[in-house]
């Protein structure tokens, strides 16, 4: 730049884009920590699932397979073929639901790992930087382009609540060329000159404030905070929980197999015939 | 993108998403309910800052501090905390079972909290499990147990434990009768600001009961006592200047601490000061009323507080006593807002 413009600023406008700004890094703060302990949170919760789900899986499929026995031999009992038929059927989609369940959360933890210390550190430059895409309002009339804005918001919070931190440094450190390999329609960031525009901005970055406070509360308030809280204070703690759930487990097992036994002597004696075993 | 969901989605819980995988959600839930229903039976201790910050939140929450204020959010945090040995949380569980704050009113309860806490040498639940002895609340009453622990909580400075031993000496309630002890407990208190042991310790003085009788000395502890707005206190002052014991006789300054007395409902203070105000001059009456309108005790909240229970903080140092304070505060503005 040769020629130094001379830009006239009112007092007031100065003053809602300090506002704006600390707001923005007020924001950035907030998020990390989300991040950061939503982070730890998740990979305690893998670490336990890793530990005990083979054992609650067979605890869960015995549960079921004994509720089954016991409605089926009901069913003979009354000579009701119609609703034996039917707590077969109930049983297969209760077995099959459980384990798509069990898959679905073991595709979760298998994702999960730890951020590392750099990664850690890193959070709160690329949070000072994604909260610079926070423009809700910018777009309110523009139909495209908000459905664009709302893809992207998106993208970040779910990189944000699975602590995809790839995902977020790539958002943070080159939007428009995210938006472009997305082949999405492109967003101009840049923080508008109307004091109207910035006031606006300046409320709903508050409002954003407050969603993630509570966020942050229900995180910190939730029992897998708590579980993390034990497992982050002493080492190994966690690793000792499971293995003596594990054995509870067992015991459990056991005893619902034996019962599962004897209710399939039952149904023999009486002449049924289990269709699904 | 619905299974790397999975694990956010326990946390939201009144997000929308969360419904995605009820199933898998109800799973993980399971598993970390049962964990931490493990660690809590094997006695896994959650550190020191974890425990602190339970007791925080509770706090911020019976106090609205940061959040809407929520006495039984307040309550759980407390337990949260007091179950794992949080002694102060200990204390203001107790407070609200004995108040019946975010939880019905259990004597039993704040009996078991009072004294975990007491066990732990805390001398606010002391103070509080002595006084749960000595009116038979949720235990069976015992004045010796009574003495044990106000004697405990008073050895250790606590004011309200050392008036009260002040007057178990003085009633012969769970040890023998002996004024000078009583005196010398009163004494302990009342250095601390304690309206109520500054006007039984002024008595003594009156009376010559356990120290040499003083009027004097009695006038200055009666004094002390009436300007924190202690009624009985006001009207002990009223009745000397009536006398002239102690002070030069002085009917204006009578009729004044006579009537700050039966304003605050002390009926014989009202009798008192109705004869005397048939022996003076309209003038001196206007005088002694101008004189009354224009004090103003010097600690207003506890002073109305003393009105209604004869316990007298000396200040809202300990959370228990804080608690059970601002309690007392709410009640008489639920009455009248415009109390204080």
């Amino acid at each position: 730049m040769t020629t130094t413009p001379i830009i006239y600023t009112s007092p007031e406008l100065e003053e809602l884009r300090q506002l704006v700004a600390g707001t923005r890094a007020q924001l950035a703060a907030l998020e990390t920590d989300y991040t950061k302990e939503k982070s730890r949170v998740d990979t305690v919760q893998a670490v336990l699932f890793g530990h005990l789900r083979e054992h609650y899986q067979k605890r869960d499929q015995l549960r079921l397979m004994v509720d089954y026995r016991q409605k089926f031999l009901k069913s003979l009992m009354r000579g009701d073929s119609e609703e034996a038929k039917q707590a077969g059927e109930n049983f297969e989609q209760a077995k099959t639901q459980s384990d798509k369940d069990y898959e679905e959360l073991a595709a979760a933890a298998d994702k999960k790992k730890q951020l590392t210390a750099e990664e850690e550190a890193e959070l709160s430059q690329l949070w000072k930087k994604l909260v610079k895409l926070y423009h809700p309002d910018r777009f309110a009339n523009e139909p495209d382009k908000l459905e664009t804005y709302h893809k992207l918001t998106a993208a970040i919070n779910q990189a944000k609540d699975t602590g995809e931190i790839e995902l977020l440094r790539e958002i943070a450190e080159d939007p428009e060329g995210f938006l472009l390999r997305k082949g999405w329609a492109n967003l101009d960031f840049s923080d508008k000159e109307e004091l109207t525009q910035l006031k606006r901005l300046h409320e709903t970055l508050q409002n954003e404030i407050i969603a993630v406070t509570e966020s942050l509360k229900d995180l910190r308030a939730s029992p897998d905070y708590e579980l993390c809280q034990f497992a982050e204070q002493k080492p190994g703690v966690l690793d000792e929980l499971a293995a003596e759930r594990v054995k509870q487990l067992e015991i459990e097992s056991a005893e619902l197999e034996k019962q599962a036994e004897r209710l399939a002597k039952e149904i023999k004696k009486l002449g049924g015939t289990e269709k699904i075993v | 993108m619905q299974d790397s969901k999975i694990f956010s989605i326990v946390l939201r819980r009144s997000n929308a998403i969360e419904k995605a995988a009820p199933g898998a959600k109800r799973i993980l839930s399971c598993m970390i309910a049962d964990t931490l229903d493990l660690a809590t039976s094997k006695g896994v201790v959650v550190s020191d800052e974890q425990v602190e910050s339970w007791f925080q939140t509770g706090e911020n929450y019976w106090f609205g501090q940061g959040v809407a204020k929520d006495e039984k959010e307040g309550l759980k945090w407390f337990r949260k905390a007091a179950d794992q040995g949080h002694v102060h949380a200990q204390g203001c569980l107790g407070v609200c079972y004995y108040s019946g704050i975010g939880v019905a009113e259990d004597y039993v309860e704040a009996v078991k909290w009072f004294r975990k806490a007491a066990d732990q040498g805390n001398p606010n639940a002391q103070w509080f499990l002595g006084d749960c002895y000595d009116g038979g609340r949720g235990i069976a009453m015992d004045e010796v147990e009574a003495v044990k622990w106000y004697r405990k909580a008073a050895d250790q400075g606590n004011p309200n434990s050392q008036s009260y031993l002040g007057e178990c000496y003085r009633d012969g309630s769970g040890v023998t009768v002996d004024y000078a002890e009583a005196a010398r407990w009163y004494r302990k208190a009342a250095d601390q600001s304690h309206p109520t042991a500054q006007n039984n310790l002024g008595w003594c003085y009156a009376n010559g009961d356990g120290v040499a009788q003083d009027f004097e000395e009695a006038i200055k502890w009666f004094q002390k006592a009436a300007e924190l707005g202690h009624a009985e206190a006001q009207y002990s002052l009223g009745y000397c200047y009536y006398n002239g014991q102690g002070v030069v006789q002085d009917f204006v300054q009578a009729y004044k601490w006579l009537n700050l007395a039966s304003i605050q409902g002390d009926t014989s203070a009202t009798a008192r000061r109705d004869i005397l105000a048939a022996t003076l001059t309209p003038d001196q009456i206007t005088e002694a009323q101008r004189l009354s309108r224009e004090y103003q005790p010097i600690a207003p909240t506890f002073e109305e507080l003393q009105a209604i229970r004869a316990k007298s903080p000396r200040g809202f140092e300990e959370p228990a006593e804080r608690l059970f304070w601002m309690n007392e505060v709410n009640r008489l503005l639920e009455k009248d807002p415009n109390f204080f």
